[in-house]
C-alpha cells in the first residue's frame, strides 16, 4: 500500500453543503439514479476490458484485437503502430481504440489518412462494426466541419488543403499503410509529422522491425525521441551486435503491436492447395517454343514477360507484342499470327472445367494481365458461367460496387493484382491462381483478400501451371521449395531481410539475366532456395 | 454484462427533464426538448440571443435520435455511446444530478420520524499499468452511524420524493454531513486493505523496467534534461494511483426500518 497513491475527492463534500444549505442544484430522483446506472453501465469493469465492448454486442471481436486496443490504450497512451499480419484485422483494433476513446470523451477531432481506394470501406467499417459515423472528404467542405474525416494521404498532404489541416488540432490521428511513411525526406512522411495531435496510431503490414532506420523513422512520428536522435541511432544500432539488437527490440514493444497469425486461433483456418499441372496442347508448345527461339536475343527481362504471357493467354502475349514492334518486323509478325490462330488456351478450359466441378462455390481468379482477365470473362460467358472483372485503375465507388456485386450476383469474380488491393472477400473461400507471380509477397496479398479475418471456411487455393514452360521453374523453385504457401508474410519476410535481398523478384531477375542457360540459372536460384530452407530449418523466424 | 440499452436511457433521461416525446420505438425517438436543455446540449446559443432580444419566447429544438443502425433512412441524428451528442447529454447529467434530497414517501398514520442518511455514490478508480473501476454505493446514518451497503440499489425499491410526505418529521442530524462524508471516506480506504495488490506491484515492476531500458538508451549521451522529463513521464504514468471520484450524492430522509436493513 506504502507505494500507491491515494487521491480522495476533495471538491463534492464542501459542494454538496452548499447544495444542501441553499436548497439549489438540488435534482430529482430519475435523473439521479440514470447518472448512477449510467456509471455503473460503463465504470471499467477489470483491468482487462474495454468499457466500449459492451455496447458492440453485435461484434465477435478476435482476443488479439481486443487484447492490442488494450495494450495501445492502458500501456502505449494512444501512440502505437499497428503491425499485425495482413489479414488479422488491423482495421477493427484501430476502430475499437477509435470506439474507446470517443467513448471516454478523451477524442472528439479524428483524421483517418488511407489509401483512397480504402476510404469507402473504412466509412462503412467504421459505421457498421462500430457505430461510428464518419464523412469522406467532398469539394466545398471545410476540414473543421466534420468531426470525423476518412482521406487519402495523397489529399491531405497537397495545398490547399494541407495548409487547413495543419491548423487543426486533432485527438486522434490513424495512418493506415504506414510504410508510405518510412523515409522520413519524403512528403509523406513531413506532412504526418506536422501534423498537431493527441493520439496516433499507424497502420502497416510490412514488418519493419528489421530495417533500423524505416523503423526510427516510423517511431520517430508516435514518440519523437523515443530512440533517440537520428544520428546516435545510427550510430549505435546500425551495426550493433546481437544484445543491442535484443535490447532496441525490446524498447520496440514499448510502442508497437504485432500479431502473427501463426498465434492467433485464425490459424484454425486452413490453407489448402493445389497445383494443378497441365500439358501445353501440341500446337500451344509448338508455337512457345518457337516464340522462345524467336525472342532469344532479346534482354531477359522482355524475354522472360513474353513467354510468361504466353502461359497465361493468346491475347496477353498477342498484344504486348503488338504494342513493342508496331513495325511489324516479319519474324515478329510470323509468331503473332501462328498466337493468333491457336486454339483456346489449355488453362482457360480447365479453368472451366474447375468451375463447374464446384458447383456453386464463389470464386475468385487471378491473373497478372489485363487481357488475360477480358479473354477469360468472355470465355466463362461463352460457358454460362456468370463472371465479373475488377481491377486496379477503378474508382474506389466502383470497386465497391463490384464487391457487392460478386457478393449477390456472380459467381465469380477476375481480379488483376492491382484490383485486390483492399477488397475483403471473406465470403469467398475459393481461389485460383490463373497464374503466379514472381514474388511471394504478391501472392500473399492475394491470399489474404480470403484467408482473413471473418473467414469462415477453409480457403482452398488452386494454381493453374504448365509443365516445361518457365512456369514450372517458377512453381517448383519459388512455391514448392520454400512452401510459401503454408508460410506466412511475417516469416518469409524476415528470411528475406536477413538475406539481404530486398526485392525478391529483382533478385530472380537478376540471376536468370546473368545466367547463360536455363540449366545455369536452374542451378542459381535452387542455391538461392536452399539457404532460405536452411534459415527455415534451422534458425527459427521468430526475429 | 448485458448491452446497455441506449435507447432506454434516452427516454429516461427526456422523461427525467420534462420533455415531449412524440414517438418512441425500436430504435427511433422523438423528442421536443425545453428551453433548459436545448441550451445545455444543442450548442446554439445566438438562437436563444437573438430571440431574448427580439422578446419572444423561442422554440426549443425537436430532436429526432436514431440508436438502431437499421433505422438510418429515417430522417435524424445517429447516436450512440461516444458521439458527440451522447457526450453532452451525459455531460448535461453529470453537471446537473450530482446532489439530491429526499424524503421517502410513507403512509403514517400517525406521526413518524424520518431520520437523515447521507448517500454518495463514489467511482474508484484503480491506475497502474492498466485501469479498473468499481463504483460503490454507501449510506451513512447521521443519527446512529450505521452504514448502509449498495444504498442505490436499495433506494430503488423505496418511494421517494423531493417534499415530505403529510404526518412525517425529519430530526437533525447528530453527525453533520461533513463528518459523515469522512467517515464513508474512512470506510472506503479501510475495505481497500484486503484488495489484490497484484496490479500496483505489476505496475512498479514495469516502472522499473521502463526507467533501467531508458537509462540504457541514454547513457551514451548527454542529454541529460530530456531523460529525466522522459523518466518523469514514466514515473507519472506509472506509479499506482487510487483514486476516489464522488459521482453524486444527498440526504435521505428514510423511516426507522432502514436501521435494520440487512446488507
Amino acid at each position: 500500500m506504502s507505494n500507491i497513491i491515494l487521491k480522495k475527492d476533495e471538491r463534492f463534500i464542501s459542494e454538496l453543503n452548499d447544495a444542501l444549505k441553499n436548497h439549489q442544484s438540488l435534482t430529482n430522483w430519475e435523473s439521479f439514479s440514470l447518472l448512477y446506472d449510467y456509471k455503473k453501465n460503463t465504470a471499467v469493469k477489470s483491468f482487462k476490458e474495454l468499457e466500449s465492448l459492451a455496447f458492440l454486442p453485435h461484434v465477435s471481436f478476435l482476443p488479439h484485437q481486443v487484447e492490442a486496443a488494450e495494450r495501445v490504450i492502458n500501456e502505449m497512451n494512444g501512440r502505437a503502430i499497428l503491425a499485425d499480419e495482413v489479414g488479422l484485422g488491423k482495421t477493427i483494433e484501430a476502430g475499437l481504440i477509435l470506439k474507446e476513446y470517443l467513448f471516454r470523451n478523451l477524442v472528439k477531432k479524428v483524421l483517418i489518412l488511407v489509401p483512397s481506394s480504402l476510404v469507402n470501406q473504412w466509412i462503412k467499417e467504421l459505421h457498421e462494426k462500430f457505430y461510428i459515423k464518419t464523412a469522406s472528404y467532398r469539394k466545398n467542405y471545410r476540414w473543421q466541419d466534420h468531426p470525423i474525416i476518412v482521406t487519402s494521404l495523397d489529399l491531405a498532404k497537397r495545398p490547399p488543403h494541407r495548409e487547413e489541416i495543419l491548423n487543426i488540432e486533432y485527438d486522434l490521428v490513424i495512418v493506415d499503410e504506414a510504410h508510405r511513411l518510412k523515409n522520413k525526406d519524403t512528403l509523406n512522411y513531413k506532412f504526418v509529422r506536422a501534423l498537431k495531435k493527441k493520439y496516433c496510431l499507424l497502420l502497416t503490414a510490412t514488418p519493419i522491425q528489421n530495417n533500423m532506420l524505416e523503423l526510427f523513422n516510423l517511431v520517430s512520428i508516435i514518440k519523437p525521441g523515443f530512440l533517440g536522435n537520428y544520428a546516435s541511432f545510427k550510430q549505435r544500432y546500425m551495426k550493433a551486435d546481437r544484445k543491442k539488437k535484443e535490447q532496441l527490440h525490446q524498447l520496440i514493444q514499448h510502442v508497437m503491436v504485432r500479431n502473427r497469425r501463426k498465434d492467433t486461433n485464425l490459424d484454425d483456418v486452413k490453407r489448402n492447395i493445389t497445383t494443378i499441372w497441365l500439358e501445353f496442347s501440341k500446337e500451344e508448345k509448338a508455337v512457345y517454343d518457337k516464340l522462345a527461339t524467336v525472342i532469344r536475343h532479346m534482354p531477359a527481362f522482355s524475354k522472360l514477360t513474353y513467354l510468361k504471357e504466353l502461359c497465361s493467354s493468346r491475347e496477353a502475349c498477342y498484344l504486348s507484342l503488338q504494342k513493342n514492334f508496331p513495325d511489324n518486323e516479319t519474324e515478329i509478325k510470323e509468331i503473332m499470327d501462328a498466337i493468333a490462330a491457336l486454339p483456346h488456351h489449355t488453362k482457360a478450359k480447365k479453368l472451366v472445367e474447375l468451375l463447374e466441378s464446384l458447383g456453386d462455390e464463389k470464386v475468385i481468379v487471378f491473373t497478372q494481365y489485363r487481357a488475360t482477365q477480358y479473354y477469360l470473362q468472355w470465355y466463362l460467358m461463352q460457358h454460362d458461367i456468370s463472371a465479373i472483372s475488377f481491377s486496379g485503375g477503378m474508382k474506389r465507388g466502383k470497386k465497391d460496387w463490384i464487391q457487392q456485386l460478386f457478393k449477390d450476383h456472380y459467381r465469380v469474380l477476375i481480379a488483376t493484382e492491382a484490383g485486390g488491393e483492399g477488397i475483403n472477400l471473406q465470403f469467398c473461400s475459393h481461389m485460383v491462381n490463373y497464374d503466379l507471380p514472381w514474388n511471394p509477397m504478391h501472392i500473399e496479398q492475394r491470399i489474404g483478400r480470403i484467408h482473413r479475418y471473418g473467414q469462415k471456411n477453409d480457403v482452398t487455393i488452386y494454381n493453374l501451371a504448365i509443365k516445361n514452360t518457365l512456369e514450372e521453374h517458377v512453381i517448383s523453385l519459388l512455391y514448392q521449395k520454400i512452401d510459401i504457401f503454408e508460410k506466412v508474410i511475417g516469416e518469409l519476410d524476415d528470411i528475406l531481410e536477413r538475406l539481404n535481398i530486398r526485392d525478391f523478384e529483382r533478385e530472380m531477375r537478376s540471376i536468370i539475366e546473368k545466367s547463360n542457360s536455363e540449366g545455369e540459372a536452374r542451378i542459381k536460384l535452387g542455391n538461392l532456395f536452399s539457404i532460405v530452407e536452411d534459415l527455415y530449418r534451422n534458425e527459427g523466424v521468430n526475429g | 454484462m448485458t448491452a446497455f440499452k441506449v435507447d432506454q436511457f434516452l427516454r429516461a433521461f427526456f422523461q427525467a427533464n420534462d420533455c415531449i416525446i412524440y414517438e418512441h420505438h425500436d430504435g427511433f425517438i422523438d423528442v421536443r426538448l425545453t428551453e433548459k436543455l436545448d441550451r445545455a446540449i444543442m450548442n446554439r446559443p445566438f438562437y436563444w440571443h437573438y430571440v431574448k432580444q427580439t422578446g419572444r419566447q423561442g422554440e426549443p429544438f425537436r430532436l429526432k435520435l436514431i440508436t438502431n443502425i437499421d433505422n438510418e433512412a429515417k430522417d435524424g441524428e445517429w447516436i450512440h455511446v461516444g458521439t458527440p451528442r451522447m457526450n453532452e447529454i451525459v455531460g448535461y447529467l453529470e453537471e446537473n444530478s450530482r446532489f439530491i434530497q429526499q424524503f421517502e414517501q410513507i403512509h403514517a398514520a400517525k406521526q413518524t420520524m424520518l431520520q437523515p442518511w447521507l448517500v454518495v455514490n463514489v467511482m474508484i478508480t484503480f491506475k497502474g499499468r492498466q485501469m479498473r473501476q468499481e463504483l460503490k454505493s454507501i449510506g451513512v446514518n447521521l443519527i446512529n452511524g450505521l452504514f448502509l451497503l449498495n444504498a442505490m440499489e436499495n433506494l430503488e425499491k423505496t418511494k421517494l420524493s423531493s417534499f415530505i410526505k403529510e404526518n412525517c418529521f425529519t430530526i437533525s442530524p447528530i453527525i453533520s454531513v461533513t463528518s459523515g462524508f469522512l467517515r464513508i471516506e474512512r470506510k472506503l480506504i479501510d475495505d481497500l486493505v484486503d484488495m489484490d495488490e497484484h496490479w500496483a506491484i505489476e505496475s512498479i515492476r514495469q516502472m522499473k523496467d521502463e526507467l533501467l531500458l531508458l537509462y540504457h538508451f541514454y547513457d551514451a549521451e548527454n542529454d541529460r534534461g530530456k531523460m529525466m522529463k522522459e523518466a518523469l513521464e514514466i514515473v507519472e504514468r506509472l506509479t499506482p494511483k487510487i483514486e476516489f471520484h464522488v459521482i453524486n450524492g444527498g440526504l435521505f430522509y428514510l423511516s426507522e426500518s432502514w436501521n435494520r436493513m440487512k446488507v
